[in-house]
């Protein structure tokens, strides 16, 4: 059975991508580019990973982490945020809400994204 | 009071700037009108006698409390030195916070130091326009970097050559593609840190950090420019051990790409960049080498400047921006570090960056 990953993610080239490369990369992918949903399918899909965007059209990628949190069955899912936001101040709230790992987009290369997802999850 | 003192009184309640007199101890002794409107105070009853900076619950720029070692008006009384613009925010009577800029001298009578007089002025409107246009960069680098980093990792999953085979012309063009968005992102990433710097918004965040592992990682961002450049990197033996240094994470990762990325763009063709780590003392030395343009003797003092570039790098490379040494610099400068270069033998240059060891 391929690991689930669960992404947060609401520009609709991006999901595409994370779509198309994780699906290669072995995983099943569940997405929504809603951050009110995340909670909901983390609670629904027992997704392995959480690949959470910051900055959501309904919301935010801080809101949504400490929800998912929030449900004892989800506690400690890795959640990984990706997002184009750089700042010390919005890496310290994401982790503080109680995201694993933060990378800035740009300055990632996709591959490194994949090795830090197989080293966490397989 | 003697008509003295009410004639000084009258000169410092006229004075359209708050003014506030402090005993070494910090309690105030005596305000004028400005800095009670300023603060919200009916009279100056309410003020004098109080420890100033528990009673106005001062806050630095960078939201620290600022207690006596850090109070400008017992660093002036210490130092016997007046300190000028410290920028800090003071609760008003109705819990509002207001954003100042204060200067203290120490007072003196009879040559002996006996408190501090502090003229505060009200900065509230000006930080306002500051954090739009800080919130304005936040917002349109997140903006800028969004395509850009799609476009990058659509591009390095093509080059992988996975979602099919690729021709050698293609391959090139895709690789130059790859390399200017990268050049784009290190040019929005320098922006941003100079803007922050210069507005002292950045504050390190000092950890233990493998130097090898932050090499290897700029290292792998740049392998497709080297291919580009047609330059090799050589790594000395030096950095087959491990090397530990105190500095913040992300500057230390900009400052070691700046200066890598600066050899390959100046460095003469089939020539290599030789990468070295020593130990002096207590710090830790890396040092880039390349071969190929080396600094003019007139120009060696303007190297570090912003936007600077000399007249043979901008006929060389047209893609300099002259904003990654002067990042480097200042960054360097925030981590305890410094930086410096030489013009070394066989046509080469050497740029050495230190940085405290981390034991």
């Amino acid at each position: 059975m391929p690991k689930k990953i669960l992404v947060v993610e609401d520009d609709k080239f991006s999901y595409k991508l994370y779509d198309h490369l994780l699906t290669e990369a072995g995983y099943k992918v569940i997405s929504t580019p809603i951050a009110t949903e995340a909670a909901k399918l983390t609670k629904e899909h027992k997704p392995d990973l959480i690949i959470m965007d910051i900055m959501l059209k309904d919301g935010n990628g801080f809101d949504a982490t400490r929800e998912i949190r929030q449900d004892p069955k989800s506690k400690n899912t890795p959640i990984i945020a990706i997002s184009n936001l750089g700042q010390k101040s919005d890496i310290q709230e994401a982790i503080d809400s109680g995201v694993n790992k933060y990378f800035i987009k740009s300055n990632t290369r996709f591959q490194s994204i994949i090795e830090v997802i197989k080293e966490m999850i397989g | 009071m003697t008509k003295k003192n009410i004639d000084q009184q009258i000169l410092i309640d006229s004075i359209g700037d708050g003014i506030m007199i402090v005993d070494r101890k910090g309690i105030i002794k005596n305000t004028n009108k400005a800095i009670c409107d300023m603060l919200g105070y009916k009279s100056k009853d309410a003020m004098e006698g109080q420890v100033c900076l528990v009673f106005l619950g001062a806050i630095g720029e960078m939201g620290e409390v600022i207690d006596k070692k850090n109070a400008a008006f017992y660093r002036s009384i210490k130092y016997k030195k007046s300190i000028k613009d410290e920028k800090r925010q003071f609760i008003k009577q109705d819990g509002t916070r207001i954003w100042t800029n204060i200067t203290t001298s120490p007072l003196k009578d009879s040559n002996k130091i006996i408190g501090a007089i502090i003229i505060i002025r009200d900065i509230t409107k000006a930080k306002e326009h500051e954090e739009y246009h800080e919130d304005f960069a936040h917002n349109a680098s997140h903006n800028l970097r969004s395509p850009i980093g799609n476009l990058l990792w659509v591009t390095e999953y093509l080059l992988t050559k996975k979602p099919g085979p690729l021709t050698v012309k293609q391959t090139e063009y895709l690789s130059d593609a790859y390399e200017s968005l990268q050049s784009m992102n290190r040019l929005i990433n320098n922006l941003l840190n100079i803007s922050r710097l210069e507005n002292k918004k950045i504050k390190p965040d000092f950890q233990k950090i493998s130097l090898n592992k932050t090499i290897n990682d700029v290292l792998k961002d740049l392998k497709f420019f080297a291919k580009a450049q047609r330059i090799t990197i050589e790594l000395n033996p030096t950095l087959k051990k491990e090397w530990y240094v105190k500095a913040d994470d992300s500057h230390l990762h900009t400052i070691i790409q700046n200066l890598i990325e600066n050899a390959l763009r100046y460095g003469d063709q089939k020539t290599k960049v030789v990468l070295n780590i020593k130990k002096n003392r207590k710090n830790i030395i890396f040092s880039c080498q390349n071969k190929g343009l080396q600094i003019p003797k007139d120009k060696e003092k303007l190297i570090f400047a912003k936007f600077f570039r000399t007249k043979e790098a901008e006929e060389r490379q047209n893609e300099g921006t002259g904003l990654g040494l002067y990042t480097s610099r200042e960054l360097t400068i925030l981590n305890n570090g410094k930086i410096w270069f030489k013009n070394t033998p066989n046509k080469t240059v050497t740029f050495y960056l230190e940085l405290n060891s981390y034991n």
